[in-house]
């Protein structure tokens, strides 16, 4: 940072006419100080502000690569030894079926959700009906049904269907949750589409089913790709359902990891290595879409 | 990028309020009657899909409030109906009402802590430089993803009395006493812990949200603000809060729906303990229910607590309602 | 004043006697007659245990013997958590198939027998060999005149301790009084053991004991079948103060059950130098520490008296056939055979837990826990045979949640045992 250059302005004999030269350099150099110290102080900010954020992951991964005894310590310990044991010991005790469950309900319902909620958000956006704002406040308001007051009706369907214990059940349920979101959601990406796009194919006679896959489509793709990716996360994560509607067959990965909790409790290392297990594939999603999800996160709307 | 419901003005190409009728598609297409009703099939698959597995479980779930079932009628299969004695139950148990106060306390707490740092993470990423701005957004990303069993696992973990990490680092601060604090034997610490675990996960959606929000504001707009010589405090008060206050609202409204309703992370990190103190409305529901059994109590417990949740939304509904007219 | 294993009290609300007399199909005997060995060729029985209750080579060989008494019959087998289990159980007895076998501790027993959930076996007790049974044995499982379930096994809790840290402290037998063990655990803690004992703060069977031998209970007869809550009595104060000693001489968290984390596991670390266990706890510790096989030793919790042992809580599981199971006759089969003279022999020997005839205790002989426990088991006694029971053991359990833990972290028992009580009796007078 440069130096304040002494000066003898502001002593005797200084010609009135220099003043505000000099001054005026003095404040722009004082300007840009001030300015390079924000910058490394929001910089600082930043990095502390990602750290916190980043905290808790990372201490979970860490400890996933430890041996037990560097893990349950009184002392935290940052340098150790990695080791693979404790994902050897994850996958020992049986996560494969767990996995594929998960991945089966999630891909699953993601799909669904985009085939069926694609047209509803065209037909709420670009050929918008009477009563679209009525349409738009139904969809979110589902968000104020409490899981706690969904679970036991479900319960009973499901049970009486005999449907529980099914991946299917979960892929359909999933679905539901996630459609008002994702229409939500595509809605707003499909109002970005300039209109003249739309002016232009019309007169051009296109039908229905071109207009929205020849040319919306494509224009919305990064836009659908959010919303998927959203609703994959929102289904992999999902807890309190797959809890109450499965038991041997269906479990998902949150179910492998309280399962590993009750048994494995006091084995912090293991522990942490399910937890990494089963956050990967929506932290990878996280991380390398990242533009998408924030794209995404910032279309209002979203949990 | 138009941050909420909002909007024609800020979207791009649409000269026309969504909510008017497409007279002139209707005559250009020359489609006639089929066009005028394809919107209302293309949306109907996904109402009918709503409607059947939301809107179902909501009515199912009020008339079993007005059934007796238990254990016995659960596994019997019978339906004993009650009338309202399980809401009279309620209503009339000093543990429903300390519930809901404590339920009420905890989401404003929340959503104030919420809504302020996820405002200053916001402000901060509109500040930096592209490469730290993916940096925290990064942090910011992978914190929202994480699902909620992983997290309060790590967080058990983090505060664990003996060998977690914050006793070990307060200790290390000279906070001596903290030791072997036993967060989760008091009321208070297990709320701060709940707390900090909500507010992290959060947070990025209103960080994120507010700097979309904040590149929608031209940049003449702050330069302005700084040659009259407003400070940070004036400038977000009198530029960024005004522009952005549908945004405001909206989150603000969000937020206080996810927080009251939350159950995961209240129920994980201490089952609603010590002694019944940190129970939550949707926890009380659920031990009440599922745990003891009286599923006809439970299903009563939480439409109270949608009852109770919509009348503290009706003020916000009053103010989003009118802000869609002013639009 | 004990609640005796012989009370069967009657539950007097009308309600339940229509509804399990209305409870449809089924019920009774169905046969004396053995089911040719191509019976159930092609379908699975499944049963349901609890963690802990069955051995691996128990579980080896009876799968094994039914399976070729049957041909073509599977037997899928699977081991279930106590956490929580009263929930899974209630759901899974509502659904269309439910596990065929299932067992069911002796305090929950009642619940389900007022439920319907469980079938009516009243016809089949003899063929089940349930003339041997001793009627105090057999109480948990009859209700209202009618045989339930069959009983399966009896466990009390003893002391398991490392041999290793005793005699390192210079131990050389084991305390016969009170006073001995706590000078003993002081010896042990002297010579650098953070856990003398482990004993977690929610262990309600442990001060279920401790409780008994005070001469109290958890709750007193009002008579006619209505009990109430009587934790707010001088004898539970020095209980809890008597729990409270022995979690003192170690780290155990005194707001966790004793199977967060697992006792077994913190034992099997091997710098513990006794808790207050089962058998299998005592098996489970080995097998994930195999160093600690010759180290480990029983003894029956200390009484005031050096001649007789503290009474304990006597911990007994029943198996039951579910009341909508798709395979009841192979339900019974398997019930036959899993409550042979030869299988429950050789559960109370691979296990250590008490036969439900006494001919078969000799089969403890060998097993260093079962002899200890049959010792204890002498002296004991249970929860109240009453359907309402099962609601006080759903969580969050009002004893350990507003009672142990409180008075563990410094309230006045006497105080928490008025909070306590309040709650339990709540549950006690639910309708069911």
């Amino acid at each position: 940072m440069a130096s304040a250059t002494p000066t003898a302005s502001s002593g005797a004999g200084a010609r009135p006419a220099e003043v505000p030269a000099r001054s005026k350099s003095r404040a722009r150099k004082a300007g840009s100080r001030r300015r390079v110290l924000g910058q490394v102080s929001w910089t600082a900010g930043a990095w502390i502000a990602a750290l916190i954020f980043f905290f808790p992951v990372l201490w979970m991964a860490l400890t996933a690569f430890k041996q037990e005894s560097a893990a349950y310590t009184t002392t935290p310990h940052l340098v150790f030894k990695p080791t693979l044991d404790q994902f050897r010991a994850v996958f020992d005790a049986g996560i494969g079926p767990y996995l594929a469950n998960s991945a089966t309900a999630t891909l699953l319902s993601t799909l669904l959700v985009l085939v069926l909620g694609i047209p509803a958000a065209y037909a709420l956006s670009i050929r918008p009906v009477r009563k679209t704002r009525d349409v738009l406040f139904f969809f979110i308001s589902t968000k104020m049904l409490p899981g706690v007051a969904a679970i036991i009706p479900v319960y009973l369907a499901v049970r009486d269907l005999g449907a529980l214990d099914s991946v299917w059940t979960l892929m359909v349920l999933y679905t539901a949750m996630n459609l008002p979101i994702a229409v939500w959601m595509m809605r707003s990406f499909f109002l970005e589409v300039p209109g003249e796009v739309l002016e232009a194919a019309r007169v051009d006679g296109v039908t229905l089913r071109q207009e929205i896959t020849r040319i919306l489509l494509p224009i919305v793709a990064p836009g659908i790709a959010a919303t998927a990716l959203i609703c994959v996360i929102f289904s992999w994560n999902e807890f309190f359902l797959a809890l109450n509607l499965t038991s041997v067959r269906a479990g998902t990965m949150p179910i492998f990891l309280v399962g590993f909790m009750s048994s494995e409790g006091l084995y912090w290392a293991k522990l942490a290595a399910a937890a990494t297990l089963a956050c990967l594939p929506v932290l990878l999603a996280g991380w390398l879409a990242q533009k998408q999800l924030v794209r995404g996160l910032s279309m209002g709307a979203v949990k | 990028m138009a941050a909420q419901t909002t909007g024609a003005r800020t979207r791009p190409g649409r000269g026309r309020a969504p909510d008017a009728p497409p007279a002139d598609h209707a005559r250009r297409g020359g489609r006639g009657l089929g066009a005028r009703s394809a919107p209302y099939l293309l949306i109907l698959p996904a109402c009918v899909a709503t409607i059947a597995l939301l809107g179902y479980p909501l009515v199912r779930n009020v008339i079993i409030s007005f059934q007796d079932l238990n254990a016995f009628q659960l596994i019997q299969h019978t339906t004993q109906w009650t009338g309202f004695s399980n809401y009279t139950d309620q209503l009339s148990s000093s543990t429903f009402w300390h519930t809901v106060l404590r339920s009420v306390l905890f989401t404003l707490a929340n959503v104030a802590l919420i809504m302020a740092a996820g405002t200053a993470v916001g402000l901060l990423l509109n500040r930096l430089g592209k490469r730290m701005r993916l940096v925290l957004q990064l942090g910011l990303v992978l914190a929202w993803a994480m699902p909620v069993v992983a997290g309060t696992t790590v967080y058990q973990w983090l505060f664990d009395s003996q060998y977690g990490v914050v006793n070990w680092f307060l200790a290390k601060l000279d906070w001596h006493s903290m030791a072997g604090y036993n967060w989760f034997g008091h009321q208070f610490s297990t709320f701060s812990v709940i707390t900090l675990m909500i507010v992290w996960q959060s947070v990025p959606f209103v960080a994120l949200n507010l700097y979309a929000g904040l590149t929608t504001i031209s940049a003449e707009l702050f330069e302005a603000a700084r040659m009259d010589g407003a400070g940070a405090w004036r400038t977000f008060g009198s530029v960024t809060f005004p522009i952005l206050k549908p945004f405001f609202l909206g989150t603000t409204f969000l937020e206080v729906i996810w927080v009251f309703k939350a159950f995961t992370q209240v129920y994980a990190l201490n089952a609603g303990g010590p002694e019944g103190s940190t129970e939550t409305l949707p926890v009380y529901a659920f031990i009440e229910g599922v745990g003891n059994q009286h599923y006809g109590m439970g299903a009563a417990i939480s439409t109270l607590t949608i009852v109770i949740l919509l009348a503290l939304m009706s003020y916000y509904f009053r103010i989003m309602l009118k802000q869609e007219d002013d639009l | 004043m004990g609640k005796r294993r012989a009370a069967i009290a009657v539950l007097g609300a009308a309600v339940m006697a229509v509804s399990v007399a209305a409870c449809g199909s089924g019920g009774g005997g169905s046969s004396d007659k053995a089911s040719g060995p191509d019976a159930f060729k092609g379908k699975t029985l499944t049963v349901w245990v609890m963690s802990g209750s069955n051995p691996p080579g128990w579980t080896k060989d009876i799968t094994a013997a039914f399976e070729k008494q049957y041909t073509g019959a599977k037997v899928d087998i699977k081991v279930q958590q106590w956490d929580g289990i009263q929930q899974k159980l209630t759901t899974a007895l509502s659904e269309s198939s439910p596990p065929d076998v299932f067992e069911v501790g002796n305090t929950q027993t009642p619940y389900y027998a007022a439920t319907g959930g469980l079938k009516d076996l009243s016809g089949d007790k003899s063929s089940l060999g349930g003339d041997a049974w001793a009627p105090s044995m057999n109480a948990s499982a009859v209700y209202q005149g009618k045989q339930y379930a069959a009983p399966w096994y009896f466990a009390t809790r003893v002391v398991v301790y490392n041999k290793k840290i005793w005699a390192n402290a210079g131990i050389t037998s084991t305390p016969k009084t009170q006073d001995d063990l706590f000078k003993d655990l002081a010896a042990i803690k002297a010579k650098g053991t953070q856990d003398a004992f482990y004993l977690p703060g929610q262990d309600w069977y442990a001060f279920d004991g401790f409780l008994l031998d005070a001469g109290a209970d958890l709750v007193k007869d009002n008579g006619g079948g209505k009990y109430t809550a009587d934790l707010d009595s001088p004898q539970a104060a020095n209980a809890i103060n008597l729990y409270k000693k022995l979690n003192s001489y170690g780290t155990a968290p005194k707001d966790k059950d004793e199977a967060t984390p697992q006792q077994s596991d913190v034992f099997a670390k091997g710098d513990v130098g006794a808790f207050l266990g089962l058998g299998w706890e005592a098996a489970g510790a080995i097998a994930k520490n195999p160093a600690l096989k010759n180290e480990v030793g029983y003894f029956p919790m200390p009484g005031t008296s050096a001649t007789t042992p503290a009474k304990v809580f006597i911990g007994g599981s029943n198996l039951a056939i579910s009341q909508n199971s798709k395979n009841p006759q192979m339900a019974e089969d398997f019930l036959k055979l899993a409550l042979s003279d030869q299988f429950e022999g050789e559960l109370a020997k691979e296990g250590g837990v008490i036969p439900n005839k006494t001919s078969l205790d000799s089969n403890l002989a060998g097993n260093d826990y079962g002899t200890v426990s049959a010792t204890a088991a002498t002296n004991g006694g249970t929860t109240p045979l009453i359907p309402t029971w099962g609601n006080v053991e759903n969580a969050p359990n009002p004893i350990t949640t507003l009672f142990m833990t409180p008075v563990l972290q410094g309230q006045d028992p006497a105080a928490a045992a008025k909070k306590a009580d309040a709650e339990v009796d709540n549950r006690l007078n639910q309708k069911q």
